[in-house]
């Protein structure tokens, strides 16, 4: 509970450190950062007509916020199949809104990669879109996502929605890795492998990408924490509305129920004595009048529900049926809850 | 059901044990080809709409001329075609048991989930199977009758077996969740698509290898008919450990 308090106190640091570290990548990278030589390709290729390795490529500079969004869009995808597995395994609803809260993030992160990704696809390689092993599976990794999310709308009943939700995560999980490592499976795929020993980067450039790497790491931590104090609020919102839905239909069955007994008392009292009949009928006596309208205040819940009740069963006069017609309204066993 | 499959008597099955998960296994796969043989309601309609899409295919390859063109696309058509085949019968294998309350009954019987799983799995595997040795024959009746197939052309049963294994595995997990939800068929396909699209893909270059037959590409076939294979053991494994989650108990 603590270091749960810790970490929120935390996070608006780390969100200002994240943009920060962030802001000095990209203006590194701008200014400091020298041109790439054809992304560093160990030998000249032709890519879109061009021998890339004597191009200067202005449009490599994406490469200091793509990859590092890219790569903290696999953290927190990470983080939600991590969350996932322990929500089945644990079944506490924490886990689950923290896997959820984490899917959220990843889509958001994903999509900044796609955006991101497809500017440097356009002016870098010429097209807007080619089927390329590491896109390919990244665009896939994008529609598990929101299925993720189409899943779990269509679902009505919290506790399937968190179930199901988890094992698709899960299973969507199993593209992340492989989306990761493809371009070491597939040589030929066009995209550069960025994370190895002896990548190679002059310090120039690797310092900016790794200021990039974790501030953009620490703005996803932030967000999460952040999406997860709204989410926790908002699931205790919806439970109190759940609670309080229930304290009022309690509520509003126990005024019924008293005034279904207090019908039937006046009922046997109007039919005991032999006089019960003509006091009945008459509207200008005022013992049943005022027997009824007296304890209305003291339930303060629903008056408007109690009054018609009791007028009309005035109205009506024969003693035993403004009970029957009551029970088809109320319960049919309502003293059992009580 | 279980009780006709295995027990003579209904006295000497109160006395014996608990069955194996095989003898289970064996009498709920017994009840859906039953099932299945007795209503064709999921080979029916798939056998049906594959004729629907061949159709559409059709209208679609009119205009090309030379069919050298179409072999050399023609495993991506014929993936699609069995996928889209594959998404419509998953989608009635589990309808009829939910509107029967079948699968109440299934879920009440003190038996394994990953053996329910196994079962449902091997029973669509058998359905889709027998759906595609209709229309794969037919595909190649319509669109490569003509075409010089190369001597190869017989390898595409081994990408065609290893994929719809994995179409079956995945598929079964999947259809198990959107059973009811709201827009189930729909909802299928947003799940099945994607996931089970490295599959799809390793598939649709297997085949096209095969189909083609060009000496010195039969590296990319063994590799991606491993891969393929490689999702399937990955998947069926997840899908299997996952199941008892995706049922409502």
């Amino acid at each position: 509970m603590m270091r749960e308090k810790l970490a929120d106190r935390l996070v608006p640091a780390l969100l200002a450190i994240g943009a920060v570290l962030t802001a000095i990548d990209v203006v590194w990278a701008f200014t400091v950062a020298p041109l790439v030589q054809g992304a560093r390709l160990s030998e000249p290729a032709i890519i879109a007509g061009q021998v890339v390795t004597t191009k200067l490529l202005f449009s490599q500079k994406i490469f200091y916020l793509h990859v590092p969004v890219a790569v903290a869009s696999f953290a927190t995808m990470t983080a939600a199949a991590f969350f996932a597995a322990r929500f089945l395994i644990t079944r506490d609803r924490a886990h689950d809104r923290a896997s959820r809260t984490a899917m959220q993030v990843t889509l958001v992160f994903i999509i900044a990669t796609m955006v991101s990704g497809d500017l440097w696809t356009r002016f870098e390689w010429g097209v807007w879109w080619v089927w390329e092993p590491r896109l390919t599976t990244y665009f896939i990794l994008m529609l598990l996502v929101i299925g993720y999310f189409i899943l779990r709308n269509a679902l009505d009943d919290p506790e399937r929605s968190a179930r199901f939700g988890a094992v698709f995560c899960i299973i969507a999980f199993i593209d992340a890795p492989i989306s990761f490592l493809i371009t070491r499976l597939v040589p030929s795929s066009v995209h550069p492998v960025v994370f190895r020993t002896d990548s190679g980067l002059p310090p120039a450039m690797l310092i900016p990408f790794l200021l990039g790497l974790f501030g953009m790491c620490m703005i996803a931590f932030g967000l999460y924490r952040y999406a997860l104090r709204v989410n926790t609020a908002a699931d205790e919102v919806e439970e109190l509305k759940e609670r309080l839905e229930e304290l009022d239909a309690s509520a509003q069955r126990a005024a019924a129920d008293e005034a279904l007994e207090r019908l039937q008392a006046r009922a046997a009292a109007l039919v005991t004595p032999g006089s019960a009949v003509p006091v009945a009928l008459d509207p200008s006596a005022s013992d049943p009048a005022t027997s009824a309208a007296s304890p209305v205040p003291d339930d303060g819940v629903d008056v408007s529900y109690d009054a018609p009740v009791s007028n009309d069963a005035v109205a009506v006069g024969p003693a035993t049926r403004p009970a029957v017609a009551f029970t088809g309204d109320a319960p049919l066993a309502p003293s059992k809850e009580d | 059901m279980m009780g006709t499959h295995h027990g003579k008597t209904g006295a000497d099955r109160s006395a014996r044990p608990r069955p194996s998960a095989f003898a289970q296994y064996r009498a709920l796969l017994a009840k859906d080809v039953r099932q299945e043989l007795r209503t064709r309601e999921m080979l029916t309609s798939m056998v049906v709409y594959s004729l629907l899409v061949l159709t559409i295919y059709g209208a679609a390859l009119a205009q090309v001329g030379d069919k050298l063109q179409v072999v050399s696309f023609s495993g991506g058509l014929l993936w699609a075609l069995i996928v889209f085949t594959s998404l419509l019968g998953l989608n009635r294998s589990f309808s009829h048991e939910v509107e029967s309350g079948c699968l109440e009954g299934v879920l009440l019987a003190p038996v394994d989930r990953a053996v329910v799983f196994l079962a449902k799995a091997t029973s669509n595997l058998l359905f889709l199977l027998m759906v595609e040795s209709v229309t794969v024959p037919l595909f190649f009746v319509f669109f490569l009758s003509g075409a010089e197939l190369s001597a190869t052309t017989p390898m595409i049963l081994l990408p065609l077996l290893v994929g719809t294994v994995g179409v079956a595995g995945v598929g079964t997990l999947l259809s198990t969740m959107a059973i009811d939800t709201r827009g189930r068929d729909v909802l299928l396909a947003i799940l099945f698509i994607p996931v089970a699209f490295p599959l799809l893909y390793a598939c649709v270059s297997a085949t096209g290898v095969a189909l083609l037959g060009v000496e010195g590409t039969f590296v990319t076939f063994w590799r991606s008919l491993a891969l393929a294979a490689a999702y399937d053991v990955v998947m069926i494994a997840a899908a299997w450990g996952l199941y008892e989650f995706a049922l409502d108990s």
